[in-house]
């Protein structure tokens, strides 16, 4: 009999020396029973361990659903042959490059450029598109083959997180170092680190009219980016709830003023630079007179900006908004207050570091019992799409296969670094439940496994998929278990028999036939996959 | 019955047994469509730009201008002294106040000249950049301006997304989480079919909740494609996607399914579906989307209310002179204005039956701000557009605009939930305004719209 689960400080103070926690079980989770083995080779009888702290309550399935883009053929077997604790922790403390870089090894330079170089490329003939074309399609790449899938899941969180509109001015240059650098390059370390590299981010204070912003003029500062500071990056509004005031907003604009770049004809022109001619060197106090700074002289007062930034970066405010929002992504559209609270008080304890904040979560009880809670997004469908289907694709950044890709994404409403606002793509249902965005999702699964996404002309770049290779050897007896096979160890859900039945009927064909009636016939085995990644069980993660 | 729905109501699920509609109903009509027929039979009618039942009151466009719109260069109250003082290169000038050395001062303003045409009254003029609309609508009277518009005092926020979000739900209270249209629709009678369209690939807030609502990017590509056979993909997904389970995902697949039958039986590439009485829309999505809202209407597949945006208002820096034509600030609302009496040229006297409003988070700050833009304000200006709108200009206005220290800003005088009641209740037989806009305490109509 077990005594129960820890109470939160216990659990705050064992989650820091490592002991092991007593967790609650979970309520059972009503959407996700074990998958039955599927009846290809059997998965190594290896047995499960837990990992110190980790969550027992956790199953392959559901962990495949939520941390990654999708399951691949496979993934799951080898997650239940690892260990789900251990492959948590896999993820959690990744090392090295994922295997997508090496896709990229050709054809991607302006990912390692720096904002003069990539200012050159912009500056040539369609150089903005290849600066674009090769941020998506990496991208995209990585999505659908690293195999630090979390991590890349987590870059989609932190890109979302400070967002940036790459059209909005004529630099959109800038966006690729913010991205690499200050989204990707922190995107599994300490949030008090990405904040600063963000708000000294020129792609950033492009965006957000931090370049204009000039004490000195008439008119005087620009809010733009101090109003989202704190609105979307630190604070946040919770509920309607907000910790700041207008004044608070004012002040920020002024202490802020002044973070804007190099403009001289030097090496590092575009990158970040404080100019003190910009910058309000009135005295300021905000936050109640917890940020208060004296007049100072004409060029002091980037230190100032740079204690703001901490501040903010380390308020509670912010400790409960970036752990609502990860909750969000993870576990719920409505996330308990409880679970905000306790991964906020990890989140601070751990000095902003995102690792502990992450493991907390998921040892929740609430995550364990979340299956199926999220809707995929658009450029989620379409990643778990081509995993599932174990798809290939050319790497050249302007080839077919990328623009296919990226214009199935536009048609699903999310074309990829194309939001045009500072919050970044909404992460709730409600945005995304929609009839055009059924209808786009459905048909972009159903192109995909009939490889008819995007132009097939070059037959060395376009996006295919070879569902023969896919199906078990030997095939199961009836069209009936194919199904179920498919559902199971293709789209990582289980389909009921009525959902079956209800296929076979739409497709003319009976449940009972032997199963090489759909192998056999090209067009029903793509219609079949296409609409087993187009059941509401596969829109869900 | 007004009891407000629920916040941890997710949207588009229950048949409402106070709203008179039931899906099951909407469904049982459709479900006979699912194959190759359709019961939606393009006849008569779509001469008239209508709804098939004028006594359900007038199809409603809202149209978001999504930013911030500046309502103070929209509608200028371009004789104020603070308003020149605030606005030193932005403002809608006054012509004692234009000197135009390249001799163009004699010309019209929209031809960079210094004549206000557009003047709406002593105070207020309209955008050089919006002649067609000051030409059409609002010289023939149709056209209602109401300024100094938003949320009151204790609902405002000067956050986009939230702002955004109060705006649709038609209140600052996070009790809600169904558009005010919705909310409308579930209190009309003979709602079916296509009664609620978002024009675009995700569903605007004003529309969700229980009446079924659906996003629509194009008319004529609303259809299931992508597979080997079609036909078969439909029957499955339609078994899949099961209505009434209390899942949005599965009722709006199965809405979606329903609506594709209604579309089904509409030929929108026949000659009944071209622009009329001259329309010329300009070359702008906007425009597009509103040339497919009036073939829409035109095609009776039920069309109750349509909302519809327009972006990219949210001006913090380099607005432009409003007699430069190349402007960026002009140019957005010649966008805006072109593709609204575009609508109005086209629909003619459909618009006897049509009433398209206007909407913004906020409007902006009264003084320039240091990069020739204006930061996020306070109260902006609306239109109401329809043959039975009484043209003019409605509502109180400060007498003077002072750069406040706390705000900066035009204060709201007028609670856009009293212009848009009038409305709904006058132009869309609305009886449930206390549910439509639960936290707002109705006021007297400002008398703009015609019974």
């Amino acid at each position: 009999m077990a005594t129960g689960c820890d109470d939160l400080p216990t659990i705050l103070r064992k989650l820091k020396t490592g002991e092991k926690i007593d967790w609650t079980p979970g309520p059972p989770s009503t959407t996700v029973p074990p998958p039955p083995p599927p009846p290809t080779t059997a998965p190594p009888t290896v047995p499960p361990t837990t990992a110190p702290g980790g969550n027992p309550a956790l199953t392959a399935s559901m962990i495949v659903n939520k941390l990654t883009f999708g399951p691949k053929p496979g993934l799951v077997a080898a997650v239940t042959a690892m260990g789900v604790n251990n492959w948590l922790e896999q993820q959690l403390t990744r090392s090295g490059l994922g295997t997508a870089e090496s896709r990229l090894a050709s054809g991607y330079p302006t990912l390692s450029n720096s904002n003069m170089a990539n200012y050159t490329v912009q500056d040539s003939d369609g150089g903005q598109d290849r600066l674009f074309d090769q941020m998506d399609h990496a991208n995209i790449q990585r999505a659908v083959y690293s195999d630090q899938q979390l991590f890349e899941v987590m870059c989609d969180f932190w890109g979302n997180h400070f967002n940036i509109w790459r059209r909005h001015t004529w630099m959109g240059f800038l966006r690729t170092r913010d991205y690499e650098d200050v989204v990707r390059g922190n995107a599994m370390g300490k949030f008090s680190t990405m904040l600063l590299a963000s708000a000294q981010s020129p792609s950033m204070l492009d965006y957000l009219d931090n370049l204009p912003n000039d004490a000195s003029t008439p008119g005087g500062v620009n809010q733009n980016y101090a109003r989202e500071l704190l609105e979307l990056h630190s604070l946040g509004i919770i509920n309607g709830v907000q910790a700041y005031t207008e004044a608070d907003v004012q002040a920020v604009a002024q202490i802020i003023s002044g973070f804007a770049l190099e403009w001289g004809n030097v090496a590092t022109k575009y990158d970040f630079k404080f100019l003190p001619w910009q910058h309000s060197r009135t005295a300021v106090s905000c936050f109640g007179g917890a940020v208060s700074f004296p007049a100072r002289a004409y060029g002091q007062g980037y230190d100032d900006g740079i204690t703001l930034v901490n501040y903010l970066a380390h308020h509670p405010a912010t400790a409960r908004y970036v752990c609502w929002k990860l909750i969000k992504r993870f576990v719920t559209d409505t996330p308990s207050m409880a679970l905000v609270d306790s991964a906020a008080a990890v989140f601070a304890a751990n000095d902003t570091a995102i690792v502990p904040t992450l493991r907390h979560i998921f040892a929740s009880a609430e995550f364990a019992a979340s299956a199926g809670q999220k809707i995929r997004r658009p450029f989620e469908h379409l990643v778990a799409c081509l995993r599932a289907t174990n798809a290939t694709m050319g790497t050249a950044p302007q080839g077919n296969s990328a623009n296919g890709l990226r214009w199935s994404l536009e048609s699903m409403g999310q074309p990829i670094f194309e939001r045009v606002t500072p919050d970044g793509y909404p992460d709730h249902q409600a945005f995304w439940v929609s009839s055009d965005g059924l209808l786009n999702r459905w048909e972009a699964a159903g192109n995909i496994c009939r490889n008819a996404m995007g132009d097939q002309s070059d037959t060395a770049d376009r996006v295919r998929v070879d569902l023969l290779s896919l199906m078990p050897n030997p095939l199961p007896a009836t069209v009936n278990e194919l199904i179920a096979w498919m559902a199971v160890s293709l789209g990582n859900y289980v389909i009921s028999a009525q959902d079956i039945a209800d296929m076979c009927t739409a497709l003319g064909i009976t449940g009972t036939a032997v199963a090489t009636t759909v192998t056999t016939n090209a067009g029903r085995l793509s219609l079949t996959v296409g609409l087993v990644l187009s059941h509401p069980s596969f829109q869900r993660r | 019955m007004t009891s407000p729905t629920s916040l941890d109501t997710a949207p588009g699920l229950d048949d409402d047994p106070t709203s008179g509609f039931s899906r099951r109903t909407f469904l049982a009509g459709t479900a006979a469509t699912a194959g190759a027929a359709a019961v939606v039979t393009v006849g008569t009618r779509y001469a008239f730009a209508s709804p098939e039942a004028p006594s359900n009151g007038d199809v409603m466009v809202l149209v978001f201008l999504r930013g911030g719109a500046d309502g103070l260069s929209l509608v200028a109250p371009y004789n104020m002294a603070t308003y020149r003082a605030l606005r030193p290169t932005i403002r809608v000038k006054a012509p004692n106040e234009f000197t135009d050395p390249t001799g163009k001062a004699g010309l019209p303003m929209n031809q960079g000249g210094a004549i206000p045409n557009f003047a709406l009254s002593g105070t207020f003029a309209m955008h050089p950049g919006m002649a067609s609309l000051h030409a059409g609508p609002w010289t023939n009277g149709h056209l209602a301006v109401v300024h100094a518009a938003g949320m009151p005092a204790a609902e405002e926020t000067r956050s986009h997304f939230d702002g955004q979000k109060n705006f649709e739900f038609g209140t600052a209270s996070w009790n809600y989480s169904t558009g005010f249209l919705n909310r409308y629709l579930a209190g009309q009678s003979g709602v079916d079919r296509l009664a609620a369209v978002g024009r675009g690939g995700q569903l605007q807030r004003s529309l969700a909740g229980g009446v079924a609502a659906f996003s629509m990017y194009s008319n004529t590509s609303f259809n299931v494609s992508g597979y080997s056979n079609n036909t078969r993909a439909r029957t499955a997904l339609t078994s899949w996607y099961d209505a009434g389970t209390g899942d949005l995902l599965n009722q709006t697949g199965a809405n979606t399914m329903a609506a594709i039958g209604t579309l089904g039986g509409v030929n929108f590439a026949s000659t009944a579906f071209l622009p009329q009485n001259g329309a010329v829309y300009p070359n702008s999505g906007f425009a597009n989307e509103l040339k497919e809202i009036a073939q829409l209407i035109r095609a009776n597949v039920g069309l109750r209310c349509v909302a519809v945006d327009i972006g990219g208002w949210d001006s913090h820096d380099g607005m432009g002179a409003p007699e430069d034509p190349a402007s960026p600030f002009r140019q957005r609302a010649a966008e805006f204005a072109d593709a609204l009496s575009a609508f109005y040229t086209d629909l003619g006297s459909g618009m006897d039956e049509v009433t398209l409003a206007t909407i913004s988070e906020f409007g902006r700050t009264i003084n320039e701000n240091g990069s020739g833009g204006t930061d996020h304000g306070w109260g902006s200006s609306m239109f109401v557009m329809g043959r039975k709108i009484r043209g003019g200009i409605y509502g109180a206005f400060p007498t003077t605009i002072v750069d406040d220290p706390q705000h900066g800003d035009l204060t709201v005088m007028n609670d856009y939930r009293r212009v848009l009641s009038e409305v709904l209740s006058v132009r869309g037989n609305a009886t449930n305004l206390s549910t439509i806009f639960p936290t707002f305490s109705q006021q007297s109509a400002l008398g703009l719209a015609l019974s």
